[in-house]
């Protein structure tokens, strides 16, 4: 039974559209995928989830989003069962999925079933077209930021090829946006999706699907001289098998094969320094479903082999390289769980995990019970309760504070044991007016155990005694919150509501002498709103709001000379804030033609309608003053990366 | 419920300005001892060149000792140093392997720090390579006599043949750590600040540098080694910055007294 819970509100065409959700977690199929509104000129269907309670991606340039209080690492997103590792582009401006690819998307954040490992806090798990298409179609955006198009070709009655590709031009805008004095950008991004379908004549599915994204940007900094190179990609190909043993018995197959590369590059003052880092994965999955009577019960096994390169470091600066070894890594999980509804009022959805997880050194087995147990009230009110023991193995080292692609991934050791998390929330959710309006609310609790916070030093990083075990510390984390949604939705107007109240902190031996601090993901408030309205067939108009409270950061209280350079006193850590963090987005589509087989329409979309600057980072700048004699001043500086963002795109499906 | 059962507290130590005394001090082999001083301003304001050298402390009363005596430095006015005011010391030179005692008061406070003076070593060899027509690089060799020791490479530059500098800035990357072999490193022009669109690690052909080559305690290193990284990378978001330098004065003053153990070259191109 799927009751709504967090309702996201969505441009219909004829009718609104809103998202079934079940238990804080949320759904969306192909069709409700093509409703979604533009953003910088595109439907997005990953952009959607930063409009959930619960998840902030509230940071310009900040490609990653957090989950209930959790690190930007603890989340995972899947394309149909292997995991992508850069699920975004351009500072998360687009996902790297082309939404015509995408046949679903689930996101998981509260009630996760045992056949998720691998992450803490979410599990975005998308998924191609299952079955082939009946004709053949083409649908893309031609926009002034990226071009995309997908194509759907029937090869005979029970196969089928989809095939998607974007490229982006966004070197022009990227430097017009992009406000910072003295820099330069050329930045472009692409990725490509091919699907294979066939449908076998005894019951059963062959779904192959191949992935590859990549971004590559070049900086170049008046300062010191420097530019540099950062570029990544990720190639994920993976076959599914599904079939029907008997009509109460499914089985899903998977192999899979994920590479993901980053490489940076900076060239500082005719110096050079490298910094690689790589994952490869392989992995297989089998889940069988067994339907009963009263139950859906799933059973499976997950295995992943995955060869770790850490980010080691080269330079022309000095003679000695930190090639760090390759960390050979297994992870084998089992798993089962049950939907069962012995009463009327009474769901409960509970499942066991038990990984296993083996490095070269170490051997770490874990037990994961979840349990989710909901009451429905009446005809559209439901309670419910869950908790959640998740283990990460993977460990994430956030390196840039910004989520940049420098940040990378090593494993899980003696010294930096498995990440855990014990998770426990207790919703409620209601409807009225004929279902138009709904609200729901949920408060969450977890504790968060062996965290990762990163503190090593450029420079440090190329001395010969770099030892990245020694800059990296195991801590504690708590989050709380509370989570609420209102949204009313008729044929023609649709708004939806989030607010988020939560807290979340980290405590580390190491770090502010012992105390606890918020972690990065701490934001006290955190607001969105989204509207779509549909005055007549020809237009769509929709709006976003996002306010969260400012991202807790080090920040310098005094500035002092020695040795002739400036150096910042920096205060407690994450003792301050920065600036609060808000945008408005419009857009409009204005629909030449629109039915359900073809449509062609012009889009504008304009972020951040009010120009409004929201800083990354604070720093000083000096300021020469030819006119005295060369005599500086200095003042704080608030680095905004971009403000205003128009775009204009066509879209059209035939 | 659920709320009540937090544990975790935030507690921070210091999140807005507070005064210190800022301290540079150094004692060479076979020189006096120089020690600049200032005090910090708020980061949160806007000042000028001005308004920094009017935070300069200039009737501070300080003091070095050795084993033996104590010196009073006498208090300077040199436009070469970045304070434009050193106390220098005149008799009590430094000698390798002893340790000197800085005592500073000031404003009723006092300040105390603790260094010695490692034993100098010399560059294998210094190079001069032209790399445009008006700008040279200098790279040098360095062969360590022990994997224990850490170095610090200072340098200034004079367009004036008759003009020493008195003072001498640290490079950039010069700071090398222990653990090094033999190998060759380049000496870069130490950064500018003021006017850093127009920096380049090159220098220029009518340049003439002095570079001072030190063994430092490791106190000293572990100061300036994270200094460096201040400096050069306090506008990196990718790579970025919130680390204090640990300081070896007393008292919460910030800053360094080191020994630097040094032999001293001029490069000419």
């Amino acid at each position: 039974m799927q009751v709504a819970v967090e309702r996201v509100t969505i441009s219909g065409k004829a009718h609104a559209v809103t998202l079934p959700d079940n238990n804080g977690n949320i759904t969306l199929n192909a069709s409700q995928l093509f409703e979604l509104p533009h953003f910088a000129g595109a439907v997005d269907a990953m952009k959607i989830l930063q409009f959930t309670p619960g998840v902030i991606a509230s940071a310009d340039g900040d490609s990653a989003i957090y989950v209930r209080g959790g690190d930007s690492g603890q989340n995972i997103t899947l394309l149909n069962n292997a995991p992508v590792y850069t699920p975004s582009h351009l500072f998360g401006f687009f996902s790297v999925f082309n939404t015509p690819h995408l046949g679903g998307l689930t996101f998981l954040k509260s009630n996760i079933p045992a056949k998720y490992g691998y992450a803490l806090s979410s599990v975005t798990d998308t998924r191609t077209h299952a079955t082939a298409p009946s004709k053949l179609s083409f649908e893309g955006n031609i926009g002034l930021i990226e071009t995309d198009i997908a194509t759907a070709i029937p090869i005979c009655d029970n196969s089928g090829l989809f095939l998607s590709a974007r490229h982006s031009y966004t070197t022009w805008i990227a430097s017009a946006i992009i406000n910072q004095p003295n820099f330069g950008i050329d930045y472009e991004f692409g990725d490509f999706g091919l699907t294979f379908v066939h449908k076998f004549k005894r019951a059963g599915e062959l779904i192959v699907n191949s992935h590859f994204n990549r971004d590559n940007a070049n900086l170049n900094v008046a300062i010191y001289d420097s530019n540099g190179k950062v570029g990544w990609w990720d190639s994920t190909t993976s076959a599914i098998l599904k079939s029907n043993i008997t009509s109460s018995i499914k089985n899903e197959s998977t192999v899979y094969a994920t590479i993901y590369k980053n490489r940076v590059n900076l060239n500082i003052t005719q110096h050079n320094i490298e910094a690689p880092s790589a994952i490869n994965d392989f992995g297989a999955s089998n889940n069988t479903t067994f339907t009963l009577d009263k139950a859906t019960i799933d059973a499976g096994i997950n295995y992943t082999c995955r060869l770790i390169d850490p980010q080691w470091f080269k330079s022309s600066l000095t003679p000695y390289i930190h090639k760090a070894s390759r960390q050979n890594t297994h992870e084998t999980a089992v798993y089962i769980s049950s939907k069962y509804q012995p009463l009327r009022h009474l769901e409960i959805d509970a499942g066991v995990r038990l990984s296993l997880y083996k490095t070269d050194n170490d051997i770490f087995v874990n037990f994961e019970p979840r349990i989710m147990i909901a009451a429905p009230i009446n005809d559209h009110a439901r309670i419910w309760a869950c908790y959640n023991k998740s283990v990460q193995y993977l460990q994430f080292v956030p390196i840039s504070n910004i989520g940049f692609a420098t940040d990378y991934y090593l494993s899980s050791s003696h010294k930096n044991p498995p990440q855990i998390a014990h998770s426990l929330s207790l919703g409620y959710s209601d409807s009225a007016l004929n279902n138009t309006l709904h609200w729901s609310c949920e408060l969450f609790y977890r504790q968060l155990f062996n965290v990762l916070e990163y503190d090593a030093r450029l420079t440090i990083m190329l001395s010969p005694n770099y030892d990245l075990s020694k800059y990296l510390y195991s801590g504690n984390g708590e989050a709380y919150g509370l989570e609420s949604m209102i949204s009313y939705t008729t044929p023609k107007f649709n708004i939806q509501a989030n607010y988020t109240l939560s807290r979340s902190l980290r405590s580390f031996v190491q770090i502010n002498n012992g105390k606890a601090f918020a972690s990065k993901s701490d934001r006290r408030h955190n607001l969105s709103l989204i509207a779509t309205y549909k005055p007549s067939k020809r237009w769509t108009l929709s709006s976003t709001f996002t306010y969260a409270s400012g991202a807790a950061y080090t920040a310098p209280t005094s500035i002092y000379s020695v040795g002739g350079a400036f150096i910042k006193e920096f205060g407690s850590y994450n003792g301050n804030r920065l600036p609060d963090f808000h945008h408005l987005d419009i857009s409009a589509t204005y629909w030449l033609k629109s039915d359900k087989f073809q449509r062609s329409g012009i889009n504008i979309s304009l972020y951040n309608v009010y120009f409004h600057k929201n800083p990354i980072i604070i720093s000083w700048a000096i300021y020469e003053d030819y006119d005295i004699d060369k005599l500086y001043h200095i003042s704080q500086r608030h680095h905004t990366l971009y403000t205003f963002i128009p775009s204009i795109s066509w879209t059209f499906k035939f | 419920m659920l709320l009540t059962t937090s544990c975790l507290k935030e507690e921070y130590d210091q999140t807005s300005f507070k005064e210190r005394l800022i301290v540079e001090g150094a004692i060479y082999n076979g020189r006096s001892a120089e020690v600049m001083l200032s005090i910090n301003m708020d980061y949160t304001k806007e000042f000028t060149e001005d308004e920094m050298i009017n935070k300069v402390v200039r009737y501070a009363v300080v003091t070095v000792s050795d084993e033996a005596q104590t010196e009073t430095l006498t208090c300077y006015r040199d436009n070469q140093y970045p304070t434009k005011l050193v106390y220098k010391g005149v008799y009590i030179k430094g000698e390798v392997g002893k340790s000197y005692k800085l005592n500073i008061q000031y404003s009723g406070r006092e300040w105390d720090a603790v260094t010695t003076i490692p034993e100098p070593e010399e560059l294998y060899d210094i190079q001069t390579e032209w790399v445009r027509d008006t700008l040279y690089r200098i790279s040098a060799t360095i062969k360590p006599k022990d994997k224990q020791r850490h170095y610090m490479i200072r340098c200034a530059t004079s367009r004036d043949n008759d003009q020493r500098p008195s003072y001498l800035y640290p490079t950039l990357f010069g700071v090398i750590d222990k653990g090094t072999d033999e190998h060759q490193i380049t000496i870069n022009r130490p950064l500018d600040y003021a006017h850093i669109l127009n920096y380049t690690t090159l220098f220029h052909s009518q340049e003439r540098v002095y570079i001072s080559f030190s063994a430092i305690p490791q106190e000293a290193y572990d100061y300036w080694s994270i200094w460096e990284n201040c400096s050069v990378n306090s506008l990196n978001p990718v790579f970025p910055v919130d680390e204090n330098p640990p300081t070896n004065i007393s008292n919460g003053a910030q800053g360094i007294w080191c020994g630097y153990g040094s032999t001293y070259y001029i490069v000419a191109p």
